[in-house]
């Protein structure tokens, strides 16, 4: 009898306490209502970095290095909340690849949204230089709280930096830049980055 | 009596006992471990710079930890430590890792460069016995692997190196065939400079670029 009680123990004990168990989640139906889209103004898309072309460029550093850059352009458009009355918004994402040993660049085109206000926001990372900037009235924005920067723009009818004089360009410059950092970037609406610098003898330009 | 149908029928359905090892574990020792044992993983920043005189930041730290290394051939299992050094300048998303591990048959330099189109160069040489054990390049095309594999990995010792930091004596040099290799991006390393107390202190891309690492 207390063979018999035993292995009935060891049966309960193997499908209660061997077995992980696993709830199913089902995800319950919904549809989702799209009360607005939001779009990037076509005057960014005519630069490099959001006309969804692929892309070669050279980048020539002042020391007289030439660096090989491929990039890829892409777009996607995606939606707030899942399940409820939403916006869908457009992004864009440009990036870079180079085979040689030459600083990392990347741009970003996409909305932050605050309740039902989307503001569209362009990001620029080159080496560890990142900069949130709002493309209305083109100001830095520093608050992003995953990122938080220290940056400022301005505009500039004519500026000379990188021994070149550049027209209608827009300066992101860091204000609290660490030494063999990059400092500033010189941003065309046109035509995208320019170049960018750590100090004025230390630049890269694309050519 | 009833114990053993307990632990028959418990072996039965799956439920084991703890294992026990019928093996000893021997250590295995590490001449290497000691390299670069002034840095840790917090304080590792750096520079290095290139023969243009262009002075870069670079973050360059170690681990320490245990490895196993199973024996096949005999009863015995083996423990040893292991030291990674790596060499990582975020600015350009470039990195390169060097391993000091221990094996049955001596210490083994693994080095690891993982480049960002998916492509990965690694070596690894038998340090005691002076012999290259592995070399390639992989990386993929339409989503199957394809390797390369250079011809030769020579490795000398230069009796005076001086870097942009100061003169070094009696220290290895690793040298990759890779420059013929189209396949293999310029920002490949290509030679490595490994110093026994300061680790890595001098680099070389495909593309020829030389790259002093100054630990000050």
């Amino acid at each position: 009898m207390n063979n018999l009680l035993l292995t009935m123990l060891a049966f309960c004990g193997m499908f209660h306490g061997c077995e992980s168990g696993h709830e199913i989640y089902i995800e319950p139906e919904c549809n989702t209502l799209i009360i607005n889209t939001f779009t990037h103004n076509n005057s960014m898309l005519t630069n490099r970095h959001f006309s969804l072309k692929n892309d070669t460029f050279e980048l020539q550093s002042s020391y007289g290095e030439i660096y090989n850059y491929s990039s890829v352009s892409q777009s996607s458009e995606s939606v707030l909340e899942e399940c409820t009355e939403t916006f869908a918004h457009e992004s864009f994402s440009y990036k870079t690849h180079t085979d040689d040993l030459a600083p990392k660049i990347s741009a970003g085109l996409w909305f932050r949204f605050s309740d039902t206000i989307a503001e569209p926001v362009l990001s620029l990372i080159v080496g560890s230089f990142l900069s949130y900037t709002s493309v209305n009235g083109m100001s830095a924005i520093n608050d992003n709280s995953a990122y938080p920067t220290n940056n400022k723009v301005s505009f500039h009818s004519s500026l000379s930096v990188m021994d070149t004089t550049y027209n209608e360009v827009y300066l992101i410059e860091k204000n609290d830049y660490l030494e063999k950092e990059i400092r500033g970037i010189v941003y065309s609406v046109k035509q995208g980055i320019l170049g960018f610098y750590r100090s004025e003898e230390i630049y890269w330009k694309v050519l | 009596m009833r114990i053993t149908y307990v632990l028959l029928l418990l072996a039965a359905i799956g439920c084991e006992y703890e294992h026990v090892d019928p093996c000893e574990t021997r250590y295995l020792e590490n001449n290497y471990l000691e390299i670069a044992s002034f840095l840790d993983s917090t304080d590792g920043r750096f520079t290095m710079v290139n023969g243009n005189g262009r002075v870069e930041n670079v973050r360059v730290y170690r681990e320490i930890g245990s490895t196993y290394v199973p024996g096949s051939t005999e009863c015995w299992s083996y423990r040893g430590d292991q030291s990674r050094l790596v060499v990582y300048a975020s600015q350009f998303d470039f990195g390169f890792q060097c391993y000091f591990s221990p094996s049955i048959n001596g210490e083994i330099l693994l080095f690891e460069q993982r480049i960002n189109n998916g492509g990965n160069l690694e070596f690894k040489y038998l340090l005691g016995a002076d012999s290259l054990l592995e070399n390639h390049y992989q990386t993929y095309s339409n989503g199957k692997p394809i390797y390369v594999y250079p011809n030769e990995l020579s490795v000398e010792i230069i009796d005076t190196l001086t870097t942009s930091m100061r003169p070094f004596y009696g220290v290895k040099i690793y040298k990759n065939s890779i420059k013929g290799i189209p396949m293999i991006p310029n920002r490949s390393v290509a030679s490595l400079v490994i110093d026994d107390k300061f680790g890595v202190i001098q680099f070389t891309t495909k593309s020829e670029e030389i790259w002093d690492v100054i630990y000050e």
